[in-house]
């Protein structure tokens, strides 16, 4: 007969673990336990699979983007949940002996763990024969886990069907995978512009620590902002965009004025004379301080004031000035001095000259220039990742159009036909697709303007080229055309007349328009978001660049 | 008794087996649960047709537990003081004095034979002895000797002039046990043993009155674990029609088992362990006892009487369930 010293473990009330009966019921419990860890991720192993079912599935209604990652990352997540799950249904030692006793023990050992601690002849007699039967029987070895295996086959059926479904084509999980290449894309810039914020943030924290810094802190805020937008963004022409309203903010709010404000404020000028004619080129040609200089020594006359005030209310709603600052001030001095018949030179010429001066330091300009360059080479950048990552090119159909399920039926060069307006692609719009008309700036032979407001912009380009300062001598019949796939600017030579239905306005006057303007005469009409940089672009060329 | 005593009880008890079967012959599960309700310190009501060995089981076991033995026959006109006992008038020369007479009650095995031929009035003269282990007669009550043990005898198929058992002397019965034709092999060995030998077969003596108590008291002592009462409590209340979910139950059965009848499965379940050299009473035990515990404690309705369901089936179906 076994003799076992029975030792009493005062913090658990059991027998010590040197005690062969409670260390069977140990090691059945740690068998249990495992066994509930295996079944929790089993049942995790399972609703992965449920999972991967619903994605693959929804991969087929929805673009889902880094769908290896989501598998991944669920994976990752039900099983941590399943172990956890499992670790918590850790079995007591009264479940245990229980399990043992199934295994044929009669329970003994649930009776010989309530014994322990009691004394008598019987108990004894018992807790020796318990030995015994231990000892011979091996409740530990011969117990068996109960582990659904059933769900586990589940599990791989599921996941067999999905990866069924998975293989079946799909457009939304083509345009998924080139959303994700694009997000890749735009997330690495994304980081190069929250890098080049650190590094605003760091130089201006080193150099500069009074009041100037706060501009600066705007600016990579500013960076910041835009880096966010672009990691969420999945379209290279909502990031255009982005990087454009970036540009603006940059130009307008944060440094007051510049050329293209400068360029604006020519219109002010408008009837207002011959004395103000050098100050209005000047001011055209973005020489805000030279046209102060020309107009501080002149005295205009009643009607001249008159003219500029009314020119003021013209321009007011178009030009952004920085809200309490020192030109809308002035500004509002103009007009009233105006309205009092009491303007002279000098009101006007230091109203100027706030176009010249920059609104802070050299330091601040320097960043603000070297964000600006970065930005512009970074929408050109975008750009051209635009036109080739959405296969614009060729024979192949852009891929925005082929997303919003348009009909792609009979579009070349990202033109699609006029039935879908709002897939309108850069150039002009096609009434109907012809193979022969490859390039985007060119207008198709056919092509009818829809919308007289904004005419055919292939044509007014064709035309507004030839005006260009430095276009040399162009050739009515000559359109600009656009990069094409390669890097190459495609021209084209049309044979066709210039008079375009539907355009009321003379575009010369258009363009002197634009001129006077600059981008502000862009920005007075609407366009849909996603033809918007392309727009931009195109208007910044036209002005000599960007 | 010490431990080492303990571990001989299942040698005593094949042994008590052995001397009974040399003159029963073929009724080898009867004299073990019979030996069980002896040691578990309850009383039996055998049901069996005449002529099947139930004075001679009680008789050989009287002999071979060295214990007092008293036959009652029961009859219409048997009264209780003919069971108990009463006061008669002695004369003598210090005049008239009132003596207990003590009845046959007073012995330690009681064969009451035929129980359900007295009268209502006469059978619940056994009531008091059985649970109680006393007698009261007038205003004396007196104490039965230990051990104490009711073998009571019921004939099923004669109904003329028999009263039933109500159902509170029923639940006094620890076991009821169905003895039945034993097979054809045992029916030539009871020839052997009876009729074609002249000398009764010898009988030994193999306990006292005082190894009785000794064995009663260490049964008590038996663990039986948590999860196994907790069957038992589940197998009792299963027995009830109103808190079972067995159609079988609710379909045949007028009344469940009490908790006397939970105490008799547990206490001859601890005695069986014991029996089979085990020193704790298992589910196993509980089942095994639960037939001749519990059959005569579920009231079954008429309906099960005319589908011929006894109590048997009904058990089955919830041990099935409970296991």
């Amino acid at each position: 007969m076994t003799q076992v010293k029975l030792i009493r473990n005062p913090r658990r009330n059991l027998l010590s673990v040197k005690d062969p009966v409670i260390r069977s019921i140990e090691k059945i419990r740690f068998k249990m336990w495992f066994c509930a860890i295996a079944d929790s991720l089993i049942c995790s192993a399972l609703l992965w699979a449920w999972y991967i079912f619903i994605l693959a599935a929804a991969s087929h209604l929805v673009a889902i983007t880094y769908f290896l990652q989501k598998v991944k990352a669920g994976a990752a997540a039900f099983a941590f949940a399943g172990i956890c799950a499992g670790a918590l249904r850790r079995p007591g030692m009264k479940a245990a002996a229980l399990a043992g006793d199934a295994t044929g023990l009669q329970d003994r050992l649930s009776a010989y763990l309530e014994c322990i601690g009691k004394s008598g002849h019987v108990l004894e007699a018992f807790r020796e024969e318990v030995l015994e039967a231990v000892g011979k029987f091996n409740p530990a070895r011969k117990y068996r886990a109960a582990i659904c295996w059933k769900r586990l086959w589940h599990c791989l059926l599921i996941l067999m069907i999905s990866a069924g479904i998975l293989l079946i084509p799909s457009p939304r999980m083509e345009q998924a995978a080139q959303m994700q290449s694009v997000r890749e894309d735009l997330k690495a810039e994304a980081e190069n512009l929250k890098e080049l914020a650190e590094r605003i943030e760091k130089t201006s924290d080193d150099e500069n620590r009074d009041s100037a810094a706060q501009p600066d802190q705007k600016l990579s805020r500013l960076l910041y902002d835009l880096a966010e937008k672009m990691e969420k963004s999945s379209s290279f022409e909502q990031a255009v965009y982005d990087v454009s309203q970036v540009q603006k903010k940059l130009g307008l709010h944060e440094y007051g004025g510049d050329a293209n404000g400068a360029k604006g404020l020519a219109g002010i000028f408008d009837g207002a004379g011959n004395d103000f004619d050098e100050g209005k080129q000047l001011l055209e040609q973005g020489d805000a301080e030279g046209a102060a200089r020309v107009v501080e020594n002149k005295a205009p006359s009643r009607q001249a004031q008159q003219k500029v005030l009314e020119n003021i209310d013209k321009i007011q709603g178009r030009i952004k000035l920085q809200e309490g600052g020192d030109a809308e001030r002035l500004l509002e001095k103009i007009k009233t001095a105006a309205e009092k018949g009491e303007l002279d030179g000098k009101l006007l010429a230091s109203f100027l000259k706030q176009f010249t001066r920059p609104a802070s330091g050299a330091s601040q300009k320097s960043y603000a220039e070297k964000v600006e360059t970065k930005l512009q080479s970074l929408k050109e950048r975008l750009l051209a990742k635009a036109g080739s990552g959405f296969e614009g090119y060729g024979e192949q159909n852009k891929s925005s159009a082929f997303a919003e399920g348009g009909n792609t039926e009979g579009m070349k060069n990202g033109e699609p036909g006029t039935q879908d307006v709002s897939s309108v692609a850069s150039g002009g719009e096609g009434m109907m697709a012809s193979d022969s008309r490859e390039a985007v700036g060119g207008s198709a032979v056919s092509g009818e303007a829809v919308d007289g407001r904004q005419g055919q912009m292939g044509k007014v380009q064709k035309e507004a080229a030839s005006l260009l300062p430095d276009a040399g001598e162009v050739y009515s019949e000559e359109v600009k055309g656009q990069w094409q796939s390669g890097g190459t600017i495609q021209e084209k030579k049309s044979d066709r007349t210039i008079e375009i239905k539907g355009e009321f306005t003379n575009t010369k006057t258009l363009y002197r328009q634009f001129l006077a303007e600059g981008m502000e005469y862009v920005d007075k009409y609407e366009f849909p978001a996603e033809e918007r940089p392309l727009v931009l672009e195109y208007f910044s060329k036209l002005n000599g660049g960007l | 008794m010490e431990s080492s005593d303990v571990r001989n009880f299942r040698n005593f008890f094949e042994g008590v087996e052995k001397e009974v079967q040399k003159q029963v012959v073929g009724q080898d599960e009867i004299i073990k649960n019979i030996l069980i309700a002896i040691i578990a310190g309850g009383s039996v009501l055998m049901e069996g047709a005449p002529g099947l060995g139930k004075t001679v089981m009680v008789k050989t076991f009287a002999r071979v537990l060295d214990l007092p033995f008293s036959r009652i026959q029961f009859t219409p006109d048997l009264m209780p003081v003919d069971i108990t006992g009463t006061y008669i008038v002695n004369k003598s020369e210090s005049g008239l004095t009132f003596e207990f007479q003590e009845g046959p009650i007073f012995s330690s095995m009681i064969l009451a034979d035929e129980i359900n031929r007295a009268t209502p009035k006469t059978q619940s003269a056994m009531l008091e002895a059985m649970q109680e282990k006393t007698v009261t007669v007038g205003r004396n009550t007196f104490r039965l000797p230990e051990p104490f043990f009711v073998l009571a005898t019921q004939n099923p198929l004669e109904m003329e002039g028999t009263y039933r058992l109500p159902e509170a002397q029923l639940d006094r019965f620890m076991f009821k046990l169905k003895i039945s034709l034993p097979s054809e092999k045992d029916i030539y060995r009871i020839l052997d043993v009876t009729v074609d030998r002249s000398e009764e077969p010898e009988i030994r003596k193999l306990a006292c009155r005082e190894d009785i108590l000794a064995w009663q008291n260490h049964a008590a002592q038996v663990p039986v674990a948590a999860s196994v009462k907790e069957k038992a409590v589940r197998l009792m209340m299963e027995t009830h029609p109103d808190r079972t979910s067995l159609s079988i139950v609710k379909e045949y059965v007028n009344c469940g088992a009490s908790p006397r009848g939970l105490q008799a499965v547990l206490r001859g379940a601890r005695v069986r362990a014991l029996a089979e050299g085990r020193f704790n009473a298992s589910f196993e035990d509980v089942a095994k006892m639960a037939y001749a515990a519990l059959r005569h404690r579920i009231f079954l309705n008429f309906k099960a009487s005319a589908e011929k369901v006894d109590a048997d089936v009904i058990l089955d179906e919830i041990l099935r369930r409970i296991k």
